[in-house]
């Protein structure tokens, strides 16, 4: 486990409004957070507490109202639209929840897709060694349709890491697997951190997921609430199960 | 959800509207040609029915004269008959009147008017006489009619090209070969058409001494009192007539020329029908890929309403009501816009030479049937196999995510290779067919090509995957890779998609491998057969002067010349055709004729020469006597010489004097020039051109300007019948256009995952630029082989009928492919647009 405290990425006063008028929505209120580098971040919170709109703001894929976004030195509230496609390309990891690979492209093709698109040469070895972490060696010419969801995910892990990038955001990665393949998941989100000092950014709602990070965020009606450092997951469902006893307007279970 | 919910109404509309566009073309080009050939028959029958003398007297020859314009002498009536005629009982005024061919209008620089814009049969008109308006089509807009020997009126159309107004001075090239020079007094109009055909007008006396001898009129024209029929007072004119000379009533030469216009634009019609169907085909396929990515996108929805209780008939009617819906819709709108196809036509009509009116169009109430009815059955059948595939989605496909896989093409592919196999097989028999009659082997050879084309475009989704691997490798890349990636898909779209293309591009492969063979073949004709060194023809192949001929032969360095002159006569074996007088002894040192039979050099007065086609026909041989109907009437011909058409010669030939007892004028068609061996070909040539000079309705050729000549000609027919072909092209590439943005649409959650993981918009929209690319090129090489296979056993079938040779254009077939490969990449600009400006973040959590 790593004690750097360095920065991987932070904000200052974030606050993201949707609609104007009646339906004006505050998703985030005045957010400051600090992404350490090396960790295992986890954001946890309520259905619409704004824990989604916080990760696509720090990962340059939505635009702030007010307050700054920096990942590494750079603050991304300054960036056009070019530069903040090359920066996710080279700077971030992604991801998803569902949907994480191109169809039409095997499953080492999705791996390298950020570094081709980039148009450099992979890391032989580096791609080697990420390849051989998420287990997926005979898989490699396979195509997504030909893969379980777990193997999908772990493709996607694969392509998040392929780059080196400075932080990786994964959003509900594993909201749609069987526990033992989300297990698997989470195993290998977690080794890439203790093994090789990636920086991980988390957005669940599953308290046995935030587990596998060092620290988890809480967030509520889009203000931080609380902090948890070195959680399990009997702690997480105890903190989570106060939002409904303080009384938040929790919506219904996220789907 | 509510962006959602408009978003995906946006698509929806977006999608129909595409289909909505592609009946409307087709449904538009159908339209458009009804409209065409109603407008056209309308200004003619405004034409024929209105100013008609109740009885006209004419020559019977003029009934075989009709087809061929110029040649031959003029037939005429003498004009002391319209004295008897006036005298009858019940007539109350007899109109002689003349009209002749052939008259030129020069220009300014003393050329035929329009030759330097290549226009066919330049600056030619109709000569005619001012008559009474009870019997004249023609009104004054300006000015006077003439009335004095140094006076003319000519039509609007020419005044306006000419540049000239009334009282300017006005030269006319007369058959003669002589010029004069008019005083323009007035300009005329056919009533209540725009018909494109000039005319020059004299008063009666003026035209008889330019063209006819004194007592000769071409017709005329006979008013009687309105209480006596016309069939009364042509019953007293017919026992006056002298031979050759026939009457016939308005209302019978109304019907005449009627029935003549119906079998005319009968023909037209069904010819521009046949590209309309092309397109309406084309548009099939557009409408097919709508409704069939329409269904698999609603699969759930679909599911849902069956989950809930809705029966499968329910469901297919559902999706049939939509097309039925859409279909009206753009039917109608497509009846509007064959408007403009119909005012188009005749752009193209009259670009091409062709005098078509341009008056006001007609919208008979049959044009609008058929176009509903052609739009709602062309739609109903495309959507009829994806509905039915929507009626069969079981209700748990609801609950399923992914759309569901491409289906095996089993059968499909079956029924594909059958055809294409048996379509292999004809065109394999086809030559040996048409060895015995062309006509069938042609037909068969059609029959064949319809059956490969719709083989292979059923292979096409099979061949869709290498094919598309094969071209895909010409992009390096990520946005190449996933572009290639994309195609293969769903090859069942890819190749409905591409296939749209590959009808428009074979038709198009055909008509350009037939015309670079004609061109090749006409080229070695000339080559084999040509042995002069020079050809003169009139321009738009007008006859001209025998003072052209007279006048090459005084030229120095001239060794020979050989004039062609032609008459209109009705022979066995020909139909309606033109005799051919020739010097024998000249013609067979101008051209190397193969006499198969007896010898030309017995070809004497009272003798025919027969191409050995038309011998075999009627069963003549040398020694057979043939009787043939003249403009002086029967003549008797004793066969001499059976010879093999070539170089335009073919039928009866005999020597000049018989041929101008036959009918034929001191007008030659060709004139063909053999140099002295000892001069250089530029120093006669020279010569020739200004012995010609006073003549600039003729245009002296070398073999290879000779050849160029006809290249020109046969191109300009390839490019009228290209302009044909746009429309069809056209629907295909807006079916790139909705394959695309509907294939955007559906992938809106990759693009914003490529977008997310660092894609710029520009990869985006090279992706899908690249797609369209793939698409057409694949669509257009597939149209091009089947077209050049085609076109290579249509030329061999026709290779009895003068298409020798086998000739491949390559550079313009490179041009079809660039211009799909560019047409393609153009569709794809806006369906990339739009998937380059989705937004990330939606994208990501579209459902």
């Amino acid at each position: 486990m790593t004690t750097t405290a360095t920065t991987a990425a932070s904000a200052r006063g974030l606050t993201k409004v949707y609609g104007e008028g009646e339906a004006r929505v505050v998703a985030l209120n005045d957010v400051d957070i600090d992404i350490e580098q090396g960790h295992f971040t986890a954001i946890m919170g309520p259905s619409g507490s704004g824990k989604s709109t916080l990760m696509h703001c720090l990962a340059g894929l939505d635009s702030v109202t007010e307050g700054t976004v920096t990942v590494g030195d750079v603050d991304l509230t300054t960036l056009k639209d070019k530069e903040l496609t090359a920066l996710r390309r080279d700077q971030i990891g992604f991801v998803f929840q569902s949907f994480n690979l191109i169809p039409t492209l095997n499953a080492e093709e999705n791996i390298t897709l950020p570094l081709d698109i980039a148009g450099t040469k992979p890391d032989k070895q580096w791609l080697d060694t990420v390849i051989d972490t998420v287990g997926l060696r005979s898989r490699l010419d396979h195509k997504p349709s030909e893969l379980s969801g777990g193997q999908q995910q772990r493709v996607a892990c694969a392509r998040a890491m392929a780059s080196r990038p400075a932080i990786i955001f994964a959003d509900e990665p594993t909201g749609n697997l069987d526990s033992r393949s989300g297990a698997e998941v989470l195993g290998f989100l977690r080794r890439s951190v203790d093994d090789y000092g990636q920086t991980i950014v988390m957005v669940t709602h599953d308290p046995n997921a935030a587990s596998y990070a060092q620290r988890v965020v809480f967030l509520a009606d889009g203000r931080i609430v609380d902090e948890m450092r070195d959680p399990t997951a009997e702690r997480v469902l105890d903190r989570m199960k106060r939002f409904d006893i303080e009384g938040k307007p929790v919506a219904d279970p996220e789907a | 959800m509510l962006r959602a919910a408009l978003r995906n109404l946006f698509a929806h509309k977006l999608r129909l509207g595409l289909t909505a566009l592609s009946i409307v073309l087709a449904v538009a080009f159908v339209a458009g040609t009804y409209i065409f050939t109603d407008s056209l028959r309308a200004s003619l029958d405004t034409l024929i029915q209105q100013n008609q003398p109740d009885v006209t007297v004419q020559p019977t020859a003029a009934d075989f004269t009709s087809d061929f314009q110029g040649g031959g002498q003029t037939p005429t009536v003498p004009t002391d008959l319209g004295d008897q005629i006036r005298q009858l009982p019940g007539v109350t005024s007899v109109i002689p009147q003349i009209q002749v061919t052939n008259v030129v209008v020069l220009d300014g620089q003393g050329k035929p008017l329009g030759a330097e814009a290549g226009g066919f049969g330049s600056g030619t008109v109709i000569g005619q006489t001012w008559t009474p308006p009870e019997v004249n089509p023609s009104e004054i807009i300006d000015g006077r009619a003439p009335s004095a020997a140094d006076e003319i009126a000519l039509d609007t159309g020419t005044v306006d090209q000419l540049e000239v107004v009334v009282g300017d001075a006005v030269t006319i090239l007369l058959p003669s070969g002589d010029r004069q020079e008019f005083a323009l007094t007035g300009t005329t109009r056919l009533r209540g058409s725009g018909f494109g055909v000039g005319f020059a007008t004299w008063d009666f006396d003026t035209a008889q001494e330019l063209f006819l001898k004194p007592g000769q009129a071409t017709s005329l024209a006979v008013l009687a009192q309105p209480s006596v029929s016309q069939g009364a007072v042509r019953d007293e004119i017919v026992p006056l007539l002298p031979p050759g000379a026939q009457a016939i009533t308005g209302d019978e030469q109304a019907s005449q020329v009627s029935e003549q216009l119906d079998s005319g634009l009968g023909f037209l019609n069904t010819f521009l029908l046949v590209f309309a169907i092309v397109s309406v085909f084309v548009a099939a396929f557009l409408i097919y890929n709508t409704f069939s990515m329409l269904v698999a996108q609603r699969t759930r929805e679909l599911a849902l309403l069956r989950a809930i209780g809705a029966s499968r008939s329910q469901v297919l009617r559902s999706i049939l009501a939509e097309a039925a819906a859409v279909a009206v819709l753009a039917s109608l709108i497509g009846i509007g816009v064959g408007a403009g196809i119909a005012r188009g036509l005749q752009a193209l009509f009259q670009a091409a030479g062709a005098p078509f009116p341009s008056g006001q169009l007609v919208f008979e109430p049959r044009t609008i049937v058929v176009a509903l009815v052609v739009g709602l059955f062309i739609t109903l059948v495309s959507a009829l196999m994806p509905a039915r595939r929507a009626s069969v989605i079981p209700p748990v496909a609801a609950m399923r995510d992914e759309t569901p896989a491409s289906r095996a093409l089993g059968r499909r592919t079956m029924v594909g290779g059958f055809l294409f196999g048996a379509g292999l097989g004809l065109a394999v028999m086809s030559p040996r067919l048409a060895e015995s009659d062309t006509m069938q082997g042609a037909l068969m050879a059609g029959v064949a090509a319809g059956a490969v084309l719709i083989g292979v475009l059923a292979l096409a989704p099979e061949l869709a995957r290498p094919a598309t691997a094969v071209i895909g490798t010409l992009f390096r890349g990520i946005s190449g890779r996933l572009a290639r990636g994309n195609t293969r898909r769903n090859p069942r779209r890819t190749a409905a998609t591409a296939g749209a293309l590959t009808i428009g591009v074979c038709l198009m492969s055909v008509i350009s491998v037939l015309a670079a063979s004609t061109q090749k073949s006409v080229a070695g004709i000339v080559d084999d057969v040509i042995g002069a060194d020079f050809v003169v023809t009139g321009y738009g192949f007008q006859p001209f002067p025998g003072k052209v001929g007279e006048a090459i032969r005084d030229t120095a360095g001239v060794a020979e010349v050989a004039v062609v002159r032609q008459a209109p006569m009705r022979a066995p074996g020909t139909g309606d055709t033109l005799v051919t007088g020739v010097d024998p002894v000249a013609i067979q040192r101008a051209l190397s004729l193969t006499v198969t039979a007896g010898s030309l050099d017995d070809l004497a007065d009272g003798d025919t020469a027969l191409d050995s086609d038309t011998a075999a026909q009627i069963g003549a041989g040398v020694g057979t006597t043939v009787q043939v109907l003249s403009l002086a009437g029967p003549v008797d011909l004793a066969v001499v010489a059976l010879y093999e058409p070539a170089g335009g010669l073919t039928g009866y030939i005999t020597d000049l004097p018989t041929a101008q007892r036959l009918g034929t004028s001191d007008e030659d068609s060709v004139v063909y020039v053999v140099k002295d061996p000892a001069v250089p070909a530029d120093v006669v040539e020279a010569a020739i051109a200004t012995a010609v000079e006073p003549f600039p309705n003729v245009q002296v050729l070398d073999q290879s300007a000779f050849k160029s000549s006809i290249s020109d000609q046969i191109g300009q027919l390839l490019n009228f019948l290209f302009a044909l072909l746009v429309l069809a092209v056209l629907i295909a590439l807006l079916g790139i256009v909705n394959t695309l943005a509907l294939s955007v649409f559906e992938r809106t959650r990759e693009i914003g995952l490529l977008r997310a993981v660092g894609m710029w918009r520009g990869g985006i929209r090279r992706t899908i630029v690249i797609e369209a690319f793939i698409i057409a090129v694949f669509g257009a090489v597939l149209g091009m082989v089947v077209g050049v296979a085609f076109g290579a056993l249509l030329q061999r079938i026709l290779a009895s009928q003068g298409i020798e040779e086998f000739a491949v254009n390559v550079p313009q077939l490179a041009l079809f492919l660039v211009l799909a490969a560019v047409g393609g990449v153009v569709a794809a600009l806006w369906p990339a647009w739009r998937g380059s400006r989705l937004r990330i973040l939606t994208a990501i959590a579209t459902e």
